[in-house]
């Protein structure tokens, strides 16, 4: 297994990709710079109270100020659209609700109308919190909705629950009663912000033929037109959406979000309009990456050997209940072999904000509280956390608690070299020092591609593609190199065509890692197809087989006769008879789970997963708590390396993102509003909160090539906040068992901890029984 | 009411009629079409609408177009009018500090402003030259590397 250290930092790469250049002198044209005659500003009313009836809306004022071209309340909605979250009925339930759109000539004008609606409200008794939400003495937000799988003695005593999973496997009874050694705990999480730089925005247009033309920031073309299309009750052919730059997603825009308000609002008028969130919406009105609270159980042997692993977890949806408590079990139980697993996961209503999307939806939650909890039992053996990890650690042929067998898993690879990376194991430079270390799994996303590339006439190629380009690079960067490779020629005569829904072919869009491994895939075949006609038609003009052809440079040549011919004059000629097109698909599976094992909504699989473990060095001052991160080394499996500085920078910056998630970023909420819905407030990482972050890149799969790929983006979130909370156990003695890890509840974690034990000592005694907010 | 200014973007004289309460940012994008600078949190706290006022990187967000007449704006777009500015442009695309690019047009400029008053800054002052520009994708690393290689650039 190669580990290729060569870390990040001032090495040049080879392709920077066809967009760097247009960023760079201004020219990148993303969703917020499109303008068009006539173009309207939308703005949306939102709830002013968590839970409410609307008794009374009075849009009269509204309608009649001059320049406000159109208001909408849910009455004025398609029958397709109503009762569909779109715009509040009689009803609200959180705070991000619509109430009612306006569309004006200026943003102003616009703001303005909002003013003057009138909306009497009779607030109802909110619940903001999963504990409270799931006792059936609180509000039931949505009575009569039924709950597949939910044992039933539990649906008889837990209330407002969206979803349930499960996962089991063994004999948890027995595996606990084998223990030497049981740890249980409670871990908790806010909501995190994906705060991309570029708001969501949207512009609708209703063209002259009547199709609905949508510019929007969406990650997912494809899903987005399908889901607007059903909204408006239309067919999916009527509407297109023109995608291509997107100024970071992070998950945030994988969702119809401001699409339905312009495109409403668009055919109300006739006229274009242009909806874009403040940073004020983004951050109140946003789907956050949902809270969490996670119970963890784990026995094992005095060796270290896992036994046993009990988990309740459970996501704050929020409105909607979408809190991906679906992922929460197959990623807290972690890379490791236990044999004996009860897992239960929960999707919770509350009256916040709804849950959305965010980097890795479940991981960085569901592995802080796997990963310290793993910690914990370490500690209570007095065994090294590495030691134990490497114990237990997947190796290729086992099998997930899921039924998963597993392959390509590079794991002790990989925590040796971030262990490495910290000098695991060496004298520590202070006392107020600490290292940590996590390990983790990420898929590669399924999602179907198809892709087109056309040989041009001068030998330069064309992919057309529907992916949209949201930073990594993905489509910008490794499709020009996959194209380039197969074609024997340079990467800057590829040009990549982001081709939206209705000018080019079907892709499963930007998210779940899942672009290179997949329309990577993809357009290597499209590539090798257009080889292969050009091969064939060079064998011809040559008089040779076409299987002792070689394609270099350019150039098309019989290594036997010495006789070439250029790929350009191919290309030319074929003009004439038909250009060359090649076509190239990839449909993904999942990978085969054993159903026996797994009941309700669980994530049971991931496809072709990365495996990575990062380890992290801190120091903490004891006076104020505050956590200063000095470097979180990563060693990363990618499969096969298509592009090292691409790696490198979704690794850094994921990882970076990942320490804002551990020390810094929280959405505040008090009755389900947001309390700190500004950049000031919630903190991202500035260039002066970014440590040392060394990368090791792993590739399990170098031998197959392109279609070793890996899917990279998220897999470097997944581990961050555990390896930065887990240092930060190392460093002060005790655990902080929620995120983000601030001064306030570190200075916690240490008053509350006995200070007559030595650390270490203190969990080895802790008995089993759930911790929650009480002090032990 | 709209007040007649008269300013120099990009090297060029500018004479525009603008209400008051515009910003600069609005200005830049709406009337002289130069699209770079975004407005991604109008509260001065992203520096994606950042420009050069008089060579000094200032929130164009934050500033009332009608208080900057007879002054000199850059913008993005007028990078590649010398050479810092489009060492600065090589050095990113080179070095893969563009990634979304949201933030890159501000980024370039806060960058530009620091080396044009100190040629050969260290790690340290390249991140407190930068510390008001967020960007969520790249962790900053091979920014640093790119303005470093650019300086070099220029000294040598």
């Amino acid at each position: 297994m190669s580990v290729d250290r060569r870390g990040g930092g001032s090495a040049k790469q080879d392709y920077p990709g066809q967009d760097a250049w247009l960023k760079v002198v201004g020219g990148a044209e993303y969703t917020v710079d499109v303008r068009l005659p006539r173009m309207l500003h939308g703005a949306a009313l939102r709830s002013a109270h968590p839970h409410a009836r609307i008794l009374r809306l009075d849009a009269s004022r509204a309608r009649a100020l001059p320049g406000v071209r159109a208001v909408l309340t849910a009455t004025d909605l398609p029958s397709s659209a109503r009762g569909r979250r779109v715009l509040a009925e009689d009803r609200v339930t959180s705070m991000a609700d619509a109430v009612a759109l306006v569309a004006a000539d200026t943003p102003d004008l616009a703001a303005e109308a909002l003013r003057l609606i009138e909306v009497e409200y009779e607030p109802l008794r909110g619940v903001f919190d999963v504990l409270e939400a799931i006792d059936p003495r609180s509000p039931t937000l949505y009575p009569g909705r039924l709950v597949a799988a939910l044992p039933p003695e539990q649906a008889a005593s837990l209330n407002n629950v969206a979803g349930y999973g499960r996962v089991q496997c063994g004999d948890l009874e027995r595996g606990f009663a084998e223990s030497d050694v049981v740890v249980e705990e409670e871990y908790r999480t806010p909501m995190v912000h994906q705060v991309s730089l570029e708001p969501r925005a949207a512009v609708a247009m209703v063209e002259s033929g009547g199709k609905l033309v949508v510019w929007s920031s969406t990650q997912v073309p494809f899903g987005a037109r399908a889901t607007l299309a059903n909204l408006l009750g239309v067919p999916p052919a009527r509407v297109a959406f023109r995608t291509g730059l997107v100024g970071g997603g992070f998950g945030g825009k994988s969702g119809l979000h401001v699409e339905p308000l312009a495109a409403l609002l668009a055919m109300a008028t006739g006229r274009p309009v242009r909806f874009v969130n403040s940073r004020y919406e983004e951050l109140q009105a946003g789907t956050p990456r949902p809270a969490t609270l996670i119970r963890i159980k784990t026995g094992a042997r005095r060796d270290g050997t896992l036994l046993a692993r009990q988990i309740a977890a459970f996501g704050d949806g929020g409105c909607t209940g979408v809190g991906w408590a679906a992922r929460l079990a197959i990623l807290a139980l972690g890379p490791y072999r236990i044999p004996n697993v009860l897992a239960e996961t929960y999707d919770v209503y509350t009256n916040n904000v709804p849950g959305g999307a965010c980097r890795a939806p479940g991981a960085p939650p569901a592995v802080f509280a796997g990963e310290g909890n793993l910690d914990g039992v370490a500690r209570a053996l007095g065994m090294d956390p590495l030691e134990i990890r490497l114990k237990n650690a997947w190796r290729d042929g086992d099998v997930s608690a899921t039924g998963q067998v597993i392959e390509h898993a590079p794991v002790a690879e990989a925590l040796r070299a971030a262990a490495e990376r910290v000098g695991w194991g060496k004298r520590r430079e202070s006392p107020s020092r600490g290292l940590g270390i996590a390990a983790g799994w990420w898929q590669s996303g399924p999602g179907n591609s198809v892709v087109l590339v056309l040989l041009n006439v001068d030998g330069s190629a064309q992919v057309v593609t529907g992916a949209i380009e949201q930073g990594p690079g993905s489509a910008t960067i490794g499709l020009p190199l996959i194209v380039a490779g197969e074609l024997g020629i340079a990467p800057e005569q590829v040009e990549v065509v982001l081709a939206g829904t209705d000018r080019g072919p079907q892709d499963g869009g930007s998210g779940g890692s899942r672009v290179t491994a997949n329309l990577g895939v993809a357009t290597l075949r499209a590539a090798q197809d257009a080889r292969r006609q050009v091969l064939e038609r060079a064998a011809a003009e040559l008089d040779a087989p076409a299987d002792r052809l070689r394609l270099a440079a350019g150039l098309i040549s019989d290594p036997a006769t010495g006789a070439s011919i250029p790929l350009a004059a191919i290309a030319a000629a074929a003009y004439a008879t038909g250009q060359i097109v090649g076509y190239g698909s990839r449909v993904t599976q999942l990978p085969a789970h054993d159903p026996a094992r797994v009941a309700g909504n669980v994530w049971p699989a991931q496809s072709n997963p990365a495996y990575l473990a990062q380890a992290a060095e801190v120091e903490v001052d004891r006076e104020t708590g505050e956590v200063r991160v000095i470097r979180v080394a990563t060693a990363q499996d990618v499969g096969y390396a298509l592009s090292r500085t691409a790696i490198e920078g979704q690794i850094e910056g994921g990882t970076l993102q990942g320490i804002g998630q551990a020390i810094y970023e929280e959405l505040t909420t008090s009755e389900g509003r947001i309390t700190n819905p500004d950049l000031f407030r919630y903190a991202v990482p500035t260039a002066l909160d970014a440590p040392e972050m060394p990368v090791d890149v792993l590739e399990s799969r170098k031998a197959e090539g392109v279609a070793g790929v890996k899917g990279v983006g998220e897999a470097p979130i997944c581990t961050t906040p555990a390896a930065i909370a887990n240092a930060v156990r190392d460093a002060v003695g005790v655990p902080v068992r929620q995120l983000p890890l601030s001064g306030e509840r570190v200075l916690a974690a240490l008053e509350g901890g006995s200070l007559s034990l030595p650390a270490g000592q203190r969990d080895a005694e802790a008995p089993a029984r759930p911790r929650g907010r009480e002090s032990p | 009411m709209k007040r007649r200014i008269e300013l120099e973007v990009n090297g060029e004289r500018v004479q525009l009629e603008v209400e008051p309460d515009r910003t600069l940012l609005d200005v830049l994008r709406s009337d002289l079409g130069l699209s770079g600078a975004k407005d991604a949190c109008a509260t001065g706290d992203c520096g994606a609408c950042t420009v050069l006022l008089d060579g000094e990187p200032i929130n164009s967000c934050l500033t009332l177009a009608v208080a900057l007449s007879g002054r000199r704006v850059t913008t993005v777009e007028g990078l590649a009018d010398d050479p810092l500015g489009r060492a600065l442009q090589r050095a990113f695309v080179e070095h893969g500090a563009v990634q979304c690019g949201y933030c890159t047009p501000g980024l370039l400029l806060a960058a530009k402003s620091l080396l044009a008053r100190c040629a050969s800054p260290d790690e340290a002052g390249i991140r407190a030259a930068i510390s008001g520009n967020l960007c969520r994708c790249t962790g900053y690393v091979k920014v640093v590397a790119a303005i470093q290689a650019a300086s070099q650039a220029q000294t040598t």
